[in-house]
């Protein structure tokens, strides 16, 4: 009896987390029609900030991936001094308001800094530009990547990275042929993730970003204008579409890996 | 067993409780003494002095929320109910007096759009120079905030059209636009003057009284208000009040 | 003869724990030697310190004659076991095998070849495309072997490789193993906490208690002749009195017991060995079989040790009955008949010719032939085949 109940506890407080978040999603619907959908999918401007937003978020998944697997490795591997401030420092931008990193990144790349001079002598131009959205989305976005890269090397057996020493192997074979396969899994939720968070990214784009449209107005931009201009009915279109896009390229992603895992 | 059973009961009563507290709270505090304000951005010093001061006289203390006029029109769509609504321009006093949210409004002061680039920068000394590809400029975004319609209906008016410009960032707010500028970000913006005399940091470039676009500040007392309102909106209507946004760079209405 | 491996005052501590302490090994080439000793005792350590898994602290190492000390593991020419077997569980048992020879570049055709010979040779060819987890225990272990063998390595490391394995696996693993490495050859380091392994596998075992070898002898040797009380407790002699000497005459000597926990000293005479000279406190261990359990009534020979006791604890090991008797805050082994009862009064007799100390060295004398406990069991399971 007792474990009946321990179970149906548990089992509404389930119900009550799926209330939290389909019931807002539902909400999105009824303030929008199918014909509004219709008439935001067929706009060009909107297709154009889908097709931005979808561009530099896998960009970012990219840069995230040969930045931040690195990173994951020393510290899941190696101990070091400073480890435990590399640590702090991966955490640091999710606990940072989107607006503050913003304002930061502007501050460090903007006219008036000496890096970002130096930058733009090379031809470098970050801010206003689809590369400032990028720097934007990866900012706050590499964490998940970092973070969840770790936990996959650190979960496997390190007699088996021992082993692969043992017979002959490099440390760069090593990692190429036994880490990253048996991390997979984890790099792949990491990206996940990344991709997720950079897509939904607003805060700090905004800053750096310049928002034009056609140029460097993504999707999450595009929503915040319609509702900021009291056009709710076009801004849930708006977003409904951006939550198809997610989905649909999600559930894609999550099949291939399944298939591959075996 | 009979303990785990009692421990049960205390804490759905404790739970009980709580919920009580907190519902009590929350609606307690429309009992009290207490005006909500909502306005844009750009009026926080001269509207913050004036809420210390009519504190100190009426006893009635004045709460305010400050943001972009687009977001917190917004927020009066779906629900939110302050006392009195100052946005930046008078085009969410009109969408908000259609929908029935506001009674009336009742001009203030002027918002005037004055050209801002960053110091030491001179490329950009008048409207006409927008039209130089050369110069990098920033414009509110017409969707998002108040400035953005105000540039849209100078350059109209001027005869300027803004596909020929190189715009290279379009603002959500107009604090961002001098954030931007402030930064030498762009060449040359343009805002409302309070916010760019309040800056400090930037060059002021005046736009000619033909081209320019005044944007009136209405004050809209809300259908549903509290009595202290009328204090309220009266004294920032009266002598008092228009002096303290004159010192802040505000052009009043007389 | 060239040196297999040589340790040299290897020091290794962790978190400031000393593991190891100047220990100095040498092993012999083909020789299969077996690092015995109880958890913590550092021959994990000194296994990993050898394959360069673990940088010592100070001290060196070398292999084959040549100095290894700096060198990283994938440098040093050894295959390991490890405890857990640690194969690759994203490969095949074949990819698992060949893991090594790909390593190096070595031909297609030619790693075919070898995995083969070797998966044969552990007896698994038939499990070349499985994955690990379709395995058993003990075929996990082969396949572990077979990897680490493939690459003819100088050294063959194996860290306590049965200890997951049931005890019917163990045995055929275990015999294949000392056939296999007999046949190859090459220098094989063998960790384990198990003595029967150890008799069974070891050319020579090397005891480790605390970062430092005890002693370092054939297996045989080893427990006939246990140096130290540490070494005669793990290879299983459970009667160790300390004593110092009271009286020493030509032949015989009395000694008094003073173990801990002794209530009260006992004194007994024993025959007189050189080392009662020499030393005040000396370690003695009696076989249990010397020792005769008699009833209080009963009589016996007058020139008999004699303690008073009273059986604690009975037990069944096989080779018939033991009794442990407490003669007063300390208990002694003894093998009887299976008449005695527990908390039975007995007498504990023993000859004074029965005691012998622990030193390590043999008996001059050729009639010290002792027929002790563990040398059957030596003799049993070396003649069963095992």
């Amino acid at each position: 009896m007792k474990s009946l109940s321990f179970d149906l506890a548990v089992s509404l407080i389930a119900g009550i987390f799926v209330c939290l978040i389909v019931l807002p999603m539902l909400a999105l619907f009824t303030a929008t029609s199918f014909g509004e959908l219709i008439n935001q999918f067929r706009s060009p401007l909107v297709l154009s900030a889908i097709a931005i937003s979808l561009e530099t978020s896998l960009i970012v998944v990219l840069l995230a991936l040969c930045l931040g697997i690195p990173v994951a490795y020393l510290l899941a591997m190696k101990s070091f001094k400073g480890k435990e401030i590399l640590d702090t420092l991966v955490d640091l931008p999710i606990c940072m308001p989107p607006l503050v990193a913003g304002l930061a990144l502007l501050i460090l790349l903007g006219g008036n800094s000496k890096f970002g001079s130096m930058l733009r002598n090379c031809g470098i131009d970050l801010i206003f530009s689809k590369k400032g959205i990028i720097i934007a989305q990866l900012f706050v976005s590499i964490p998940f990547l970092i973070k969840s890269a770790r936990n996959a090397f650190e979960s496997i057996n390190k007699n088996v990275i021992n082993a692969s020493l043992t017979l002959g192997a490099s440390k760069f074979y090593t990692f190429k042929t036994i880490l990253l396969p048996l991390a997979r899994n984890g790099i792949y939720t990491g990206m996940i993730m990344t991709w997720a968070r950079a897509l939904g990214e607003f805060g700090a784009t905004s800053m750096v970003a310049g928002c034009i449209p056609f140029k460097t107005e993504t999707m999450t931009v595009a929503i915040y204008q319609n509702a900021m201009s009291g056009e709710l009915a076009a801004s849930t279109a708006v977003a409904l579409l951006l939550l198809v896009f997610s989905f649909t390229l999600l559930l894609i992603f999550k099949s291939r890996v399944r298939g591959q895992a075996g | 067993m009979k303990a785990l059973g009692d421990l049960k009961k205390y804490k759905a009563f404790l739970l009980t409780l709580l919920v009580c507290l907190i519902s009590s709270t929350a609606f307690a505090k429309k009992e009290s003494k207490e005006l909500l304000v909502f306005a844009g951005a750009g009026m926080r010093l001269p509207l913050n002095e004036i809420g210390k001061k009519f504190e100190k006289k009426y006893g009635v203390k004045v709460v305010y929320d400050y943001e972009g006029s687009g977001r917190l029109g917004n927020k009066i769509l779906v629900g939110q109910s302050p006392d009195v609504f100052i946005p930046g321009s008078d085009k969410w006093a009109k969408i908000l007096k259609e929908k029935g949210h506001v009674k009336d409004y009742t001009s203030v002061a002027y918002h005037t759009p004055v050209i801002i680039t960053p110091k030491g920068n001179g490329k950009v000394n008048s409207l006409g120079d927008f039209l130089d590809s050369n110069n990098r400029l920033v414009l509110g975004d017409v969707k998002a905030c108040a400035i953005g319609g105000a540039s849209a209906a100078i350059f109209k008016k001027a005869g300027l059209e803004e596909s020929k410009m190189n715009v290279r960032a379009k603002g959500q707010a107009v604090k961002q636009l001098v954030l931007w500028i402030e930064g030498n970000n762009a060449d040359a913006s343009i805002v409302w003057k309070a916010d760019a005399v309040q800056s400090g940091k930037v060059r002021i470039v005046d736009i000619p009284e033909q081209y320019n676009f005044k944007s009136i500040i209405p004050v809209c007392q809300m259908v549903t208000h509290k009595k202290e309102t009328n204090e309220y909106i009266h004294y920032l209507l009266g002598i008092e009040g228009k002096a303290i946004f004159k010192k802040h760079g505000f052009e009043v209405v007389e | 003869m060239e040196m297999g491996i040589v340790l040299k005052e290897i020091s290794k501590s962790y978190d400031g724990l000393t593991v190891l302490k100047n220990l100095n090994l040498e092993i012999n080439q083909g020789e299969f030697h077996v690092l015995l000793g109880p958890s913590g005792g550092g021959k994990t350590t000194t296994l990993s310190v050898m394959a360069g898994l673990t940088e010592q602290d100070s001290g060196s190492v070398s292999i084959g004659g040549r100095d290894v000390s700096n060198l990283s593991p994938d440098k040093r020419r050894i295959g390991f076991v490890f405890q857990d077997h640690a194969l690759f569980p994203h490969l095949t048992v074949f990819d698992n095998v060949a893991y090594g020879l790909r390593v190096r570049r070595i031909k297609g055709h030619e790693i075919t070849r070898k995995v083969e010979y070797y998966l044969s040779k552990v007896s698994i060819a038939k499990e070349k495309s499985k994955f690990p987890h379709q395995l058993s225990g003990g075929q996990k272990q082969r396949a572990a072997l077979a990897r680490a063998l493939v690459i003819e390595p100088e050294i063959l490391l194996m860290d306590e490789p049965m200890s997951s394995l049931d005890a019917m696996t163990k045995e055929s693993v275990r015999d294949e193993l000392k056939s296999i490495q007999q046949e190859i050859g090459v220098t094989t380091v063998y960790v384990t906490h198990d003595q029967n392994e150890a008799i069974l596998l070891g050319d020579r075992v090397s005891v480790l208690n605390n970062g430092r070898v005890e002693q370092i002898e054939s297996p045989s040797e080893l427990f006939h002749h246990p140096k130290t009380e540490f070494v005669a407790r793990f290879v299983g002699i459970k009667n160790i009195l300390k004593v110092s000497p009271i009286r020493i005459n030509n032949h015989e000597a009395t000694v008094q017991i003073n173990n801990d926990g002794l209530e009260h000293p006992v004194s007994i005479r024993v025959k007189k060995y050189p080392v009662f000279e020499k030393r005040k406190s000396i370690d003695l261990c009696i076989h249990p079989e010397r020792i005769m359990l008699k009833r209080e009534d009963e009589t016996y020979a007058g020139d008999l040790n004699r303690i008073r006791g009273k059986i604690v604890k009975r037990t069944n090991n096989g080779n018939g009955f033991m009794a442990i008797v407490d003669i007063g805050g300390m208990t002694l082994h003894a093998s009887i008949s299976s008449d005695f009862k527990v908390h039975e009064n007995v007498w504990v007799c023993f000859a004074p010719d029965a005691p012998h100390p622990l030193c390590g060295k043999k008996c001059r004398e050729p009639e010290q032939q002792r027929k002790c406990f563990v040398t059957t069991q030596v003799d049993r399971l070396k003649t069963e085949g095992c």
